[in-house]
């Protein structure tokens, strides 16, 4: 087969069934990966989508229970195989996911890549059942397994939290839905509806398949042209794009209770750009200064200088264009808090950011771009993510930019910020 | 560049090759008696260090030069936070600034220090040991940090799986200080004074009883003469020989059940089994972590039939998990996750448990899990850090990692069943329930 093309390390094919295969072949792991990413719409049956990977692990036609998988993968040295599926903006995204040892370092002729594609496929496309759907034994009790990782999301108080904020900073929006789904739309799977909803991902979902390791791209690319092919395929749906720009009024304030010893502060700002933004990386510059790192605004001041956290930090997510702070603070100290935390947000706004400030970020984003090349698998998601909104870059590229930011780019996208809204999880009265 | 001549006074450095995974790690005990590692991965760009002691949260009575301590709960926890507060600031943030991230762990019997970068490794790592090595106990950051932990710990009574796990170290025993957690408790850490932080360091701070582990793309006799001078220029000798002690822990449980409301979404079921006869580090305690790990991944591991079984009752799901691990003076099997039914899984628990006490474990299950064993061996140094955390954890179990495959390859399927029935017993046995409130 012949590339359709090259990005940075990775060779890129078009297979026969209309999916995309990036092959990064490198000799300095003994671990091969393999990932296919299944997508659709968060906003288009989630729950269905959210339980599918965990039915089809139950078994495939070939070994259909889960102790024939284990035992097959046992074989294969220890390949570790899974599928879940995640949120990336507004996208819902089947990840299914095998590494395995390269044959290389194994005794004889080993063909483990091999097989651990052709498990791959297996997992994705040829589920245990009598060959009219899925078994319905097993899609009971994963619909009975998500309902309760549903219901146990509240154990994880942050993440409760997290979550409990962008439901009601998104209410109306897609990107309101957990990626596990809902207990509602759990409630209406069965057998037929979830084989009907498998059976439409592999015929129009768009499909991508990334392998990285110690391979040969072209024997690669011949193998999984072979190994993916489907009874019917195509045409590939066309995913509607995630809602960045929605309006926001006045900052909304959400309160609830548990039982709790300690606070959980999260706000969500909308910042309006994306990976395709030319101020993208201005933006991850400014959270940087902000919270992403240890030397941030927000642990040097919230935590350190105030004592009033353990835990103070913010995250982007930069698909749907959000950032989010969090903060596990003290139960009495909620307004201290965000006192503090806009404040610090208002300083970086008027300008005052500086030098030490600047480079420190410099240097840890010049790091963490870096360190990419160290894990195939870290290169794997960060290409998937950044091509689902369009603003792939090589790590050359990515330094370049971090390069250029300047103090009144950090200040320009703070000022783009806007804060939707303001949750606090506090204790029972 | 020519290579430059071994410094005299740091050698011999002992080279270690696996031709199995083709790696190679070299070990120096240096003059000021720190033992150090190096793991050079060429083509890397991470480079990561970490020191650790032999010393945590379980050592709080001790002997050392003549005197006898007893210090407060949680000490070793606290000391690992203000040894980050040096008269720059926080350490934390250094290293943030200078491109690099660290963080510190402490544990029952071990505390580490480390951090990871790309550039500047050795500036980094001089922080690093100056981190360790040269402490700065002020009374109002003492006081400050108290807030901060106070916080640490209520953030983690907050977590369910940390109050079912705490519950259950309580029940396992009686009296040895494993029963206490890790941070202390919100009282016990106020009396921490800054002279008793001081005699801490002072005892379980000595180059002698550290290690240092690095990898990354390095030079290793650059990093066992940067790391002999930096030591050296503190001032730092070896020290005066340490004595813990620890009560005697009888070999029942404290209490045989243990049950907790919480709001939670559905019960959380643990069950463990305390050792009662802890090998002594080495070959022996690594065996029979083998041997224990192996016999738990044939019963209950997800290739089972009896996991198999409880899955599809719904009595169990992938929060599930099994195992064991010792120390010299305590050690446990510990399973469990969420479960609907916590009587019938622990039922269907201990019927299984029966059944392979008594029949052993299969040929070809055997060979299935040890080749399982050997391809996690096979990646478990394809990444920068977990060479480093590795050669570290086998050197307080004074093991070479590299013998871990031919070590696992012995085992038997006797060696295996002896060790078993010698271990899961019904006195040594307890539950902790997490039920929703």
């Amino acid at each position: 087969m012949t590339p359709a093309g090259q990005w940075a390390d990775f060779h890129i094919y078009d297979l026969g069934s209309q999916i995309k295969l990036f092959v990064h072949p490198t000799g300095r792991f003994k671990n091969v990966l393999l990932r296919l990413f299944v997508r659709s719409h968060l906003g288009d049956s989630p729950s269905e989508t959210a339980v599918l990977p965990h039915v089809l692990m139950r078994g495939t036609r070939k070994r259909p229970t889960m102790g024939k998988i284990a035992e097959h993968l046992d074989g294969m040295y220890g390949a570790r195989a899974d599928a879940d599926a995640a949120k990336i903006g507004e996208n819902h995204v089947l990840s299914f996911r095998v590494d395995c040892v390269a044959d290389r370092h194994l005794p004889g002729r080993s063909g483990n890549v091999k097989r651990a594609m052709e498990f791959l496929a297996e997992m994705a496309v040829d589920p245990a059942g009598n060959g009219k759907g899925l078994r319905a034994d097993y899609v009971e009790q994963e619909v009975r397994n998500q309902r309760r990782a549903l219901e146990d999301l509240m154990d994880d108080r942050s993440e409760w939290a997290a979550q409990r904020c962008v439901e009601a900073m998104c209410k109306g929006e897609a990107y309101a839905t957990h990626e596990m789904g809902t207990l509602e739309g759990l409630s209406k799977v069965t057998a037929s509806s979830l084989t009907a909803r498998h059976r439409r991902l592999l015929e129009t979902a768009p499909m991508e398949l990334y392998v990285a390791g110690r391979v040969e791209a072209e024997e690669i690319a011949k193998q999984a042209d072979r190994i993916f092919r489907f009874r019917k395929r195509g045409p590939v749906a066309e995913v509607p794009a995630t809602v960045v720009d929605v309006p926001v009024g006045e900052p909304r304030r959400v309160v609830e209770q548990m039982d709790v010893e300690q606070g959980k502060l999260v706000m969500g700002f909308r910042t309006s750009v994306t990976y395709r933004d030319p101020e993208s990386t201005a933006l991850s510059f400014f959270n940087g200064v902000f919270g992403g790192y240890a030397h941030s605004r927000l642990f040097v001041n919230v935590r350190e200088r105030e004592g009033l956290a353990y835990s103070a930090g913010s995250s982007l997510e930069k698909t749907k264009g959000l950032l989010m702070v969090h903060a596990g603070i003290d139960l009495k100290k909620f307004d201290k808090c965000l006192e503090v935390i806009l404040a610090e947000l208002e300083s970086i706004r008027a300008g005052k950011v500086s030098d030490a400030e600047m480079e420190a970020t410099r240097r840890a984003m010049t790091e963490r771009t870096r360190a990419v090349l160290d894990s195939p698998a870290r290169g794997i998601a960060g290409l998937y993510e950044r091509r689902l909104s369009g603003g792939v870059k090589t790590v050359e590229e990515a330094l370049k930019e971090v390069a250029a930011v300047k103090r009144e780019h950090v200040v320009e996208v703070a000022r783009k910020l806007k804060l939707d809204t303001v949750y606090f999880l506090t204790a029972k009265v | 560049m020519p290579p430059r001549p071994y410094n005299a006074r740091v050698l011999p450095v002992i080279d270690r090759h696996s031709p199995l995974i083709d790696e190679t790690y070299h070990v120096a005990k240096l003059p000021c008696g720190l033992t150090a590692y190096v793991f050079p991965k060429k083509g890397m760009q991470r480079k990561t260090a970490v020191y650790g002691t032999l010393y945590g949260s379980i050592d709080n009575d001790f002997r050392h030069a003549g005197a006898s301590y007893s210090m407060p709960h949680g000490i070793a926890h606290f000391l690992e936070h203000q040894l980050f507060k040096k008269k720059t600031g926080d350490l934390l943030v250094e290293f943030s600034k200078k491109g690099a991230s660290s963080n510190a762990g402490t544990e029952y019997s071990t505390t580490v220090y480390y951090f990871s970068c790309i550039d500047n490794f050795a500036d980094n790592l001089t922080t690093l040991t100056g981190l360790v090595f040269a402490p700065v106990f002020r009374p109002d950051w003492v006081a400050k940090e108290k807030l901060i932990i106070e916080q640490e710990l209520r953030m983690y009574r907050d977590m369910p799986d940390f109050r079912i796990y705490q519950n259950l170290q309580e029940s396992l025993y009686s009296r040895h200080p494993a029963r206490v957690d890790i941070g202390g408790t919100v009282e016990s850490i106020q009396a921490i004074t800054p002279a008793q932080l001081q005699q801490c360091w002072r005892t379980f701070y000595s180059p002698s009883n550290m290690v240092l582990a690095v990898a990354g793309d390095l030079d290793p006799r650059a990093v066992f003469e940067q790391v002999q001078a930096g030591v050296e220029a503190l001032g730092l000798g070896r020290d005066g020989r340490i004595t813990r002690s620890y009560p005697r822990e009888p070999r029942e449980v404290g209490e045989a059940r243990r049950s907790e409301a919480m709001q939670v979404a559905r019960p959380k079921f643990m069950m463990a089994w305390k050792e009662t006869d802890p090998p002594a580090r080495g070959r022996q305690e690594v065996e029979r972590e083998v041997a224990i790990n192996l016999a738990l991944d044939a019963l209950i591991g997800r290739g089972t039939r009896l996991y198999e079984r409880l899955y599809g009752k719904g009595l169990l799901d992938e929060s599930f998990s099994a195992s064991y691990s010792s120390t010299p003076t305590f050690g446990s099997t510990i399973c469990g996750g969420e479960t609907d039914d916590p009587e019938g899984l622990e039922k269907s628990l201990l019927a299984g448990l029966e059944k392979f006490l008594k029949d052993g474990i299969r040929r070809r299950d055997l060979d299935r899990i040890k080749r399982k064993y050997l391809g996690a061996f096979l990646r478990g140094f394809d990444q920068v850090d977990p060479c480093a955390f590795s050669l570290l954890r086998f050197h307080f179990k004074k093991f070479d990692v590299f013998e871990l495959p031919k070590l696992v390859s012995h085992v038997s399927g006797t060696a295996i069943l002896k060790a078993a029935r010698a271990h899961f017993g019904h006195r040594n046995r307890t539950v902790s329930l997490l039920v929703p409130k």
